[in-house]
């Protein structure tokens, strides 16, 4: 219909691209899409492209889609370890290893470890926080102290959480404790569980849990569940909703090729908060095997368990187990069984289900289930004295900082706000000090202060100070602040 | 019954016009045109004979490109259905992948034209084909250079001492 118009295409190409410079403006809906898809370290950076973007990347329903974008990706694997900062009790040196080469992407030191003795750490990630929990005893091995702490390795903020109002028992009276943390969707909010088994009362008998949203802790109730012992745990939530611990109940019966283990999944549902019980399949490497490990592969419950190959050689076969269908007992299927390895133990799975994370002789490794290669290349980079947890991590923008798990974008702008108007007033403190006050509110409602910021002390502001002598700019600038006018 | 059926015979296709923001008009195939959910949300209004889009946002040179992906979207689908539907083996959709990589590996400001386009027409696959481009090519980035790239005013300078 228009053939004849052909002509002035190439006329208008050169004018768009000469005028496209002025509007070449993303509209917002666009530039947040654009944003979600990319990495937390890119996003941190991009915070000071302009005021807009800085909002946009720390308003909560920006982390929450973030989250959700990134959350499906399995192929990244995580491992948590840490060593001794030094020969002296001086801390602990945490990182997060990721990549193929298990480089540290993150570390944070862990202080006040001085006091503690004979402690161990657990960790639990989810949603890109790591929940770090340090149980020890003081010097006279009587009283039990516990740390509980959370660390976003991308943010790299960190928090240590109050310590719970409800004495922890003495070291003597109980016997095992679990440590869970999740997210509740219902609220929106963190949960961490802690529970304690006692040694004359058997059974859970105490319980805590605390929530980021209110900063506190408070008991939860246990229900009449029996459970004498807690084994291992997966590191993470299952499905983000609940978490889950391998318990056995009752002594090991003596059999004739070894002991007979009671196991059983103990679980907590974060919203309902409300302990419960699952059955493992009824087969002879479970039964056995006194401490199998949990894991989650490709957000399913897992589990790794060990058979004895040879008692002389010390080498081992692992088995491991998948949950297909959540509760359900039916659904436990043998997934694979690998080996044989010498003096082993294993560590975790990757949650993609590709790699299996073990020791063998006390070197840590990875075995890789398809290609069926073994790797020791880990060994390299961490050393000798470091000890190591897998995660199921992925970068997030989830602040630990307030309650609700994210950042409420008003308040952002108004901190950045606050933060942005006390450096001013340093920088320019002297000039502003002989401004009437009303002239600095002003200063505050105009947009472009920083146009005034430029011109004003030149000008006007350079007479002035060589005019009045001897008044304190300081005490000025308190009074302006309030912002009460004249 | 018999002549509902005639291979020989193609029914005629039904066609809308689509017109650029500098006036030029595409007559493309209904079902190419009802890719874009904006003209899919208002087809059902328009009256038959009437059916004709005015774009104001769009370029005739980027409209040409939407509508080769709108197309190639529409047959491969086709295709994709019938192998399908005769059980054979076809890597259709890896095809369609990697001329979806193809079509969208241009210049800055093609890609830019893309994107809005796609965001005012609201073409979901291609918008997020575009947006995961930009997302690509502003990796590792400075601040700097991405306000160049998107022409965005640095308003956070008096922050010399910002975080991070």
């Amino acid at each position: 219909m228009m053939e004849g118009e052909t002509s002035s295409s190439r006329d208008y190409r050169e004018k768009k691209s000469s005028s496209r410079d002025g509007d070449n403006v993303l509209p917002e809906d666009v530039v947040f899409q654009i944003l979600v898809c990319l990495p937390v370290m890119f996003l941190l950076r991009f915070k000071s492209v302009c005021k807009s973007w800085r909002i946009l990347i720390q308003s909560s329903n920006f982390i929450e889609q973030h989250l959700n974008h990134h959350s499906h990706q399995y192929s990244n694997y995580n491992f948590v370890t840490w060593s001794h900062i030094s020969t002296i009790r001086k801390g602990i040196n945490l990182s997060l290893r990721s990549g193929d080469r298990f480089e540290v992407t993150a570390q944070v030191n862990l202080p006040c470890l001085r006091v503690l003795y004979h402690y161990n750490i657990n960790m639990v990630a989810c949603n890109g926080i790591v929940c770090i929990h340090i149980k020890g005893t003081d010097r006279t091995y009587s009283k039990c102290i516990m740390n509980v702490s959370l660390w976003n390795p991308a943010t790299k903020q960190y928090r240590a959480l109050p310590q719970s109002p409800f004495p922890p028992p003495r070291r003597n009276d109980f016997n095992d404790f679990g440590i869970g943390f999740g997210f509740d969707v219902t609220t929106n909010d963190y949960k961490v569980v802690r529970f304690f088994i006692l040694f004359d009362s058997p059974g859970v008998t105490l319980a805590e849990m605390y929530n980021l949203s209110t900063d506190s802790w408070r008991t939860i109730d246990t229900g009449v569940l029996r459970v004498d012992y807690i084994g291992s745990d997966p590191k993470a939530p299952y499905r983000n909703g609940s978490y889950c611990w391998l318990a056995s109940k009752g002594r090991a019966i003596e059999a004739e090729i070894g002991e007979i283990y009671n196991h059983f999944i103990l679980s907590f549902d974060f919203s309902s908060e409300v302990f419960g019980t699952m059955s493992l399949p009824e087969v002879d490497s479970i039964k056995f095997d006194p401490c199998p490990q949990l894991a989650i592969l490709r957000d399913n419950l897992a589990l790794i368990t060990k058979v004895v190959f040879s008692y002389e050689m010390d080498t081992t076969h692992f088995e491991i187990w998948v949950l297909n269908e959540y509760g359900v007992k039916e659904s436990w299927t043998k997934l694979y069984k690998v080996g044989p390895f010498l003096v082993s133990i294993p560590i975790g799975l990757s949650r993609n289900g590709d790699n299996f994370f073990l020791t063998t002789k006390f070197k840590p490794c990875i075995y890789n289930f398809l290609t069926q290669n073994i790797m020791y290349t880990v060994q390299e980079t961490w050393g000798y004295d470091t000890f190591y947890k897998v995660a199921i991590y992925n970068d997030s923008l989830v602040s630990i900082d307030r309650g609700k798990g994210a950042a409420n974008s008003a308040t952002c702008v108004a901190k950045a706000f606050a933060k942005q108007y006390l450096r001013l007033s340093f920088l320019c403190f002297v000039a502003w000090g002989l401004i009437p006050p009303w002239v600095l509110d002003l200063l505050f409602v105009y947009k472009e202060y920083k146009d005034i910021l430029v011109c004003l002390p030149n000008k006007k502001l350079a007479q002035k100070l060589k005019l009045v002598d001897g008044d304190k700019p300081g005490n000025l600038l308190m009074d302006n602040g309030s912002g009460s006018g004249k | 019954m018999k002549d509902s059926f005639n291979p020989s015979i193609e029914p005629p296709k039904k066609t809308v016009t689509l017109v650029s923001s500098d006036g030029y008009d595409f007559e493309v195939e209904e079902e190419v045109a009802l890719e874009s959910q904006v003209i899919k949300d208002g087809f059902e209004d328009k009256a038959v004979d009437d059916r004709e889009y005015l774009l104001f946002n769009v370029h005739s040179d980027t409209l040409e490109l939407i509508i080769k992906y709108c197309e190639k979207h529409v047959s491969s689908r086709k295709s994709i259905s019938a192998a399908a539907a005769s059980s054979s083996s076809s890597n259709g959709e890896e095809a369609l992948k990697e001329w979806d990589e193809h079509f969208i590996s241009v210049d800055t400001n093609t890609l830019y034209d893309i994107l809005m386009a796609a965001d005012y027409l609201n073409i979901k696959s291609l918008l997020d084909l575009a947006i995961q481009k930009v997302a690509d090519t502003i990796h590792g980035r400075s601040p700097e250079q991405i306000r160049k790239k998107f022409n965005i005013e640095n308003d956070s300078i008096i922050d010399p001492w910002a975080s991070e």
